[in-house]
């Protein structure tokens, strides 16, 4: 049986609860559209924001909070629901209008109302390019900056990759070394050292393992990746799957997203032999095999 | 399932959340002896709900800002740990009884005659030199007509700065006077609530005081204030380079490069208004940067060793 001070405590909690729209629309998986109140991500640093155009690859939008307490600092506008039509009242700094890569976006908070909608449009055309500053007037400004320019240089896959052959000369390592260990062909093996087909995952780990080139460096050699599934790994609707990896085997955003797409890119080889893949699918079953074969 | 979780499906943190922050706080209690809620002579279970629930209400968007900011069970800590810490400072720096408490602990521990009493043997408190350390079985009042046969007054408490010297000394006498008349130990509230009766001192009427005669005793009162009231990442500013085998050199390395800046500015300001005309600023950074390990471990509770607390402070 809980005492009253449980029992008042709970009370509070409860008092205090995040609306279940918010809730919900976080298990959402939604397209970005001007208007939303989103969370940017990368590694360990995150940003609420506010969208105000949706380019390719990229997006323009404001820094936000939806815990922010009211205050009258300089440079917040705070609006409360009954403006907005959202669960919850959100604070934003109009002044601090900035590109994003797309592949920071984590969840959705807030869906876009007509209101929300409206106000991304006064900021699209109101709206002066910001230069993030070298100073800050209060540490919360320093760390949003700070956060901003962590989610701006987010970076993961060289494209194309570096030649194997630029490597294997680093390391003194040889063609008929690479074919013997991998048991290749002539033919297969130029064309790997040229860069004409990737290494797979497997390959890449067995030459790790014989030589002492880094696997993460084996890993950044190649054709690259294709275009369509560099994309979907920086679409926010994949982004659970990478999130999953990234907290099971301990990697950065960087690294994830190279090991699963390096895996979804030869378990298409394998299956299709083709490029013409959807690779939504594909990134799910790469993922169960990469997660299976960590734990056998 | 974590609380982090909890949090993300529910919107609001159950049992396991409660249960986290609870452990949390025991945490910061060890390590910046945080005296226990108002009417709490000790950190028992309720006290630790009580000072949850003040943390709830100095923080009204805490559980928003966990939903909001915490995206893994490690951050989701982190986050928990850094809000509910700058909670407790204000909590503790906005009652006349836990400034007091504060005071005490600086001015009673230069007393030789006096003991300071801890977990894991015995609750937070104050015993003569050498015993008994038994809880005292005498009432308030009669602590209180103890500290009245103790002869003195206290107009006015310094605003900032160290306390006046024959404050000093007069504090001093009654915290012998009490734990005399207690043949026991006497807890830390209880101390200050005396304290706070005898010379009323509740409306706390403020004066600028001149510092004490010893700069050097000084600077050692102030530091100690002055590092309990400083979250991690201004404590990691202040004694950086010098974070080795400390927790500060992580939580430096999180920061940008922004943050630090502004981090740094915010403390030079914070020490320049607490050194005051009191002592030389530079001569108190000086003596942080040197000193912050042994003042840490002043500052820790030595329950460190107890990390099961089920009931009561320092049974498990």
């Amino acid at each position: 049986m809980s005492t009253p001070s449980e029992r008042a405590l709970a009370e509070t909690i409860r008092d205090v609860a995040v609306p279940h729209e918010v809730v919900e629309m976080t298990k959402t998986s939604i397209d970005p559209a001007p208007g939303q109140i989103w969370r940017a991500r990368w590694n360990s640093r995150n940003l609420t924001i506010l969208l105000i155009t949706i380019h390719q690859g990229t997006l323009d939008c404001v820094p936000a909070s939806i815990s922010e307490p009211p205050s009258h600092k300089a440079g917040t506008r705070r609006l409360e629901p009954e403006d907005t039509g959202a669960a919850l009242a959100i604070s934003i700094w109009p002044v601090e209008q900035v590109a994003l890569p797309s592949r920071v976006l984590d969840v959705a908070f807030i869906r876009e109302t007509s209101a929300l909608i409206d106000l991304a449009d006064q900021l699209r055309v109101h709206g002066t390019p910001f230069h993030l500053p070298d100073t800050a007037t209060s540490r919360e400004a320093a760390r949003r900056l700070d956060t901003i320019e962590v989610l701006q240089r987010s970076e993961w896959a060289p494209r194309p990759g570096r030649p194997l052959q630029e490597l294997l000369k680093v390391h003194a390592v040889t063609a008929s070394e690479v074919g013997a260990l991998l048991g290749l062909d002539a033919a297969s093996t130029h064309a790997i050292l040229r860069g004409n087909r990737a290494l797979e995952p497997d390959q890449m780990q067995s030459l790790a393992e014989a030589t002492d080139i880094p696997l993460q460096d084996l890993q950044r050699t190649g054709p690259g990746l294709p275009d369509d599934l560099v994309h979907q790994l920086e679409s926010p609707h994949n982004r659970h799957l990478v999130e999953h990896l990234r907290a099971t085997q301990h990697l950065d955003d960087s690294e994830a997203r190279i090991q699963l797409g390096a895996a979804a890119y030869a378990l298409a080889a394998r299956q299709t032999g083709s490029r013409q893949v959807d690779w939504r699918p594909r990134l799910q079953h790469a993922l169960e095999s990469m997660l299976e074969g960590h734990q056998q | 399932m974590h609380a982090h979780e909890e949090l993300q499906t529910n919107g609001e943190l159950g049992d396991s959340g409660k249960t986290l922050l609870i452990r949390l706080l025991k945490q910061l209690v060890r390590q910046y002896g945080f005296p226990p809620p108002d009417g709490y002579e000790r950190w028992t279970r309720d006290a630790y709900d009580e000072a949850l629930q003040k943390v709830f209400a100095a923080r009204q968007t805490f559980q928003l800002t966990l939903f909001e900011q915490a995206t893994s069970p490690a951050s989701f800590e982190r986050l928990a740990l850094s809000i509910m810490h700058n909670a407790l400072i204000d909590i503790d720096r906005g009652t006349p009884a836990g400034r007091m408490v504060r005071r005490l602990r600086n001015v009673l521990r230069k007393e030789p005659a006096l003991e300071e009493t801890g977990p894991p043997d015995h609750p937070r408190g104050w015993a003569a030199s050498g015993g008994p350390y038994a809880r005292t079985a005498k009432t308030k009042n009669d602590l209180l007509r103890a500290a009245y046969r103790v002869s003195g007054s206290i107009d006015a408490l310094n605003r900032s700065g160290p306390t006046p010297r024959p404050i000093r000394v007069l504090l001093s006498a009654v915290g012998i006077a009490v734990v005399t008349e207690a043949a026991g130990s006497v807890s830390e509230s209880d101390m200050a609530t005396t304290v706070l009766n005898r010379f009323d001192l509740w409306s706390e009427p403020r004066t600028e005081a001149a510092a004490s005669s010893s700069d050097a005793e000084a600077i050692e009162e102030m530091a100690e204030e002055l590092w309990v009231a400083l979250d991690d990442e201004q404590r990691s500013v202040l004694v950086h380079p010098d974070t080795a085998n400390t927790r500060f050199a992580h939580i430096y390395e999180d920061l940008g490069r922004r943050e630090i800046d502004a981090v740094r500015a915010e403390l030079a300001a914070h020490i320049e208004s607490v050194a005051a005309n009191h002592v030389d600023a530079e001569a108190l950074v000086r003596y942080l940067r040197s000193s912050h390990r042994t003042i840490d471990e002043r500052v820790t509770s030595s329950e460190s060793k107890t990390s099961v607390i089920t009931g009561e402070e320092g049974t498990s």
